[in-house]
């Protein structure tokens, strides 16, 4: 049946507003871009919320949010500034630890932006966002195969990037 | 490699590869609009391009109108029933700055926070388990028949379990920890089961999976958990847990997120304030007022 009334878009709402959110921010690295690309993406489908079928609305929703992204003028260079959190007590008995620490996750983040943005996007759906290979082939309409390839993908990039001596 | 996560532990997986998975995974994005903010704002959006939001037409208020009179009259018969029907109102309430634990006729649970009350029949509460709730409270229900709570806001029904309500001023949010509830307000119904919270947003009423959801329920621990929420909200639990009052304050509009302690009030301030930039100081009557710190 075609069609969502305003309790079903609430709800497509609240349980899709994080995950697109975080999804377009890893294309952006600009929290502020990419809460007002999915606000954009949201009026686009209350607009034509008559004539959407509600079980085809997530895919929806990140195909409007990708070509709201690709249909900004500026695209600047991606950095992150991602928060990190570091276990205290952990830490607290190995400062030397924790600055390196500190100092990993600093190149990790350049790292990220550098990386490409397919590989990127699905590694991070999967390591923040906590998704499953099947659920970001599902967001993303790709094939699982095609997630897992782009995951190793990236890790190898990474970890050519990253080697550290421990 | 499973189809579910990289298998970290895998022994095959080098040292370097292991750090990279760990540390990404805590990796979090900055802070941003909460997805009710976000909703909020939208429907503001919405409502001002206005073509699509429904107009009340003349003859529809004066119908509002006789329909309001109508309630009106009713209310007070329903008010004069009620007064004779509930000669024997029990009411349970937990002062501001204090909470309270209490336990129903049927052995059913109830932990009020500050500034909350219940009342409930106290002849027909075994037959029919109702309550009415103002403020907030932490429910386990015992087992038996269907156990209802009216809120200003809403209504909820359980079927036994334990769950969180907030109904205050224009806020209903019910979060549930076990079992199943069925919520309803202004004639919407939704079903939510553990791990869900439902609230009402604007004039619908929503329900989502809620990661959260056990946080709801730490003020029974004397914590009070706050993710994004407008200041002025954060102050509003303040005063109701050390019963003091704040200074009209004028600041901008900001976002807290973290937790505060019912113990102690000057930590309490300090951990809202420090982040906020913003000052406190104790008035000679109790008073706070609070400011902004210069740029």
């Amino acid at each position: 049946m075609a069609g969502i009334n305003q309790v079903e878009f609430d709800q497509v709402f609240m349980t899709w507003y994080k995950p697109l959110r975080n999804f377009v921010y890893y294309k952006t690295g600009d929290m502020q871009v990419a809460e007002d690309i999915v606000q954009d993406t949201f009026l686009k489908i209350w607009e034509k919320r008559d004539t959407i079928n509600i079980l085809t609305v997530k895919s929806l929703l990140y195909k409007i949010a990708n070509n709201l992204f690709l249909n900004r003028l500026e695209h600047e260079k991606v950095s992150f500034n991602f928060v990190t959190e570091y276990q205290g007590n952990i830490f607290s008995s190995a400062p030397d630890f924790e600055l390196e620490m500190k100092e990993f996750d600093r190149r990790l983040q350049d790292s990220l932006a550098e990386l490409g943005e397919k590989e990127r996007i699905v590694f991070l759906m999967n390591r923040i966002d906590d998704l499953t290979y099947s659920e970001i082939a599902g967001n993303l309409g790709l094939s699982v195969k095609a997630v897992e390839k782009r995951m190793s993908k990236a890790l190898a990039y990474l970890k050519n990037r990253l080697s550290v001596k421990i | 490699m499973n189809d579910q996560y990289l298998n970290i532990e895998s022994p095959e997986r080098s040292e370097t590869e292991k750090l990279i998975l760990d540390r990404a995974s805590r990796l979090q994005v900055p802070d941003g609009k909460t997805a009710g903010e976000a909703l909020a704002m939208l429907k503001t959006r919405i409502a001002e391009r206005g073509n699509n939001s429904p107009r009340l037409k003349k003859r529809d208020l004066k119908l509002v109108f006789w329909t309001a009179s109508v309630a009106a009259a009713l209310l007070v018969l329903i008010t004069i029933w009620q007064v004779w029907s509930h000669s024997t109102l029990i009411s349970v309430i937990a002062e501001r700055g204090s909470h309270l634990e209490y336990r129903l006729p049927d052995g059913s649970r109830v932990f009020l926070n500050a500034d909350s009350r219940i009342s409930f029949s106290g002849r027909s509460f075994m037959k029919k388990r109702h309550l009415t709730l103002d403020g907030e409270g932490f429910f386990e229900i015992a087992r038996g028949s269907t156990f209802t709570i009216s809120t200003p806001n809403g209504d909820i029904q359980i079927l036994g379990t334990s769950f969180n309500v907030f109904a205050r001023d224009n806020s209903f949010t019910v979060s549930c920890l076990t079992g199943k509830i069925l919520v309803s307000a202004l004639g919407q119904t939704v079903t939510i089961t553990p791990g869900e919270t439902s609230m009402l947003s604007g004039e619908s009423l929503v329900s989502y999976k809620n990661e959260d959801v056990k946080l709801s329920a730490k003020w029974i621990d004397g914590e009070f958990v706050f993710e994004n929420s407008p200041v002025g909200k954060v102050f509003n639990e303040i005063e109701r847990q050390f019963n003091i009052k704040f200074a009209p304050y004028r600041i901008k509009d900001k976002f807290f997120t973290g937790s505060f302690s019912n113990k102690d009030l000057q930590a309490a301030l300090e951990i809202i304030c420090i982040p906020l930039d913003l000052n406190y100081e104790i008035g000679s009557n109790g008073e706070i007022f609070i400011t902004e710190n210069p740029e």
